[in-house]
């Protein structure tokens, strides 16, 4: 909700943006501190579940259902979705592991550096939950009235109204 | 000693962001509080009216969440490993 103005104008250029770059349509909207705030809370769960779970907990292959909720992130999350599939799925940053399969089916390998257990599904729940806040957040930069942070800065309430 | 020394060298292998990072599977509990951090910062950014209390604000929903989620594990620990056994076998 806007802080300090009444119009609720729809914008949808501030979701747009919101999704090229999480914050990005509130601070073209000129509440830059507010989209460093958010970009900051959206990034820590980003980066987060990377650093957790490596780039595998992001697969909009074999993970498709967390994908749709991470795809809120936007480009980064098929950035980090590409990763995934250029360094660890083509054997490109760690050797491929035979994992065992049935007779008769055919052999199956994957990445030494695949995630398993807690470590993938904290980094896929981290990454998701990063999405979903987006969404939550560039939803915000589509209704909050461009430069309504501004009056509140460097001044306290009250401040400055009549002289 | 040997436990020890094997750990480190896990560590000091890791590759950020490809591998899984080394530990969690023992203290994957803890994630919690990154978790709730993160979660606090992003929503709190759109909902403070003022900026200035951005800080603690973030501050106060992330020991919430974290005070939640352990009063549920305490919770679900009661029912499971005291409660329960209480009631009759048949």
């Amino acid at each position: 909700m806007p802080a300090t103005s009444n119009d609720t104008t729809f914008r949808p250029l501030g979701a747009i943006l919101g999704w090229v770059f999480p914050g990005l349509g509130h601070i073209a909207g000129g509440n830059a501190k507010r989209g460093f705030c958010a970009m900051a809370g959206v990034l820590v769960l980003f980066l987060g579940g990377l650093l957790v779970g490596g780039v595998d907990c992001v697969d909009r292959k074999e993970d498709r259902l967390w994908f749709f909720g991470q795809a809120g992130c936007g480009p980064i999350a098929f950035a980090a979705s590409y990763a995934n599939d250029a360094l660890l799925k083509s054997g490109e940053a760690a050797p491929m592991i035979e994992m065992p399969s049935y007779p008769g089916q055919p052999e199956v390998f994957v990445s030494s550096y695949k995630g398993l257990a807690h470590a993938n599904e904290f980094g896929t729940l981290f990454v998701f939950l990063a999405g979903l806040l987006n969404i939550c957040v560039l939803l915000d930069a589509t209704v909050r009235a461009p430069s309504s942070d501004a009056p509140s800065t460097g001044r306290r309430a009250g401040e400055g109204a009549s002289k | 000693m040997s436990s020890h020394l094997s750990d480190l060298c896990t560590t000091l292998a890791w590759a950020p962001f490809l591998q899984p990072a080394p530990g969690v599977q023992h203290w994957w509990w803890l994630l919690v509080i990154p978790m709730a951090l993160g979660v606090s910062m992003a929503y709190k950014a759109i909902r403070v009216q003022n900026l200035d209390q951005w800080p603690m604000a973030v501050a106060k929903m992330t020991l919430q969440i974290v005070a939640a989620v352990v009063g549920i594990a305490v919770g679900l620990y009661l029912l499971v490993v005291v409660l329960l056994p209480l009631l009759p076998a048949e």
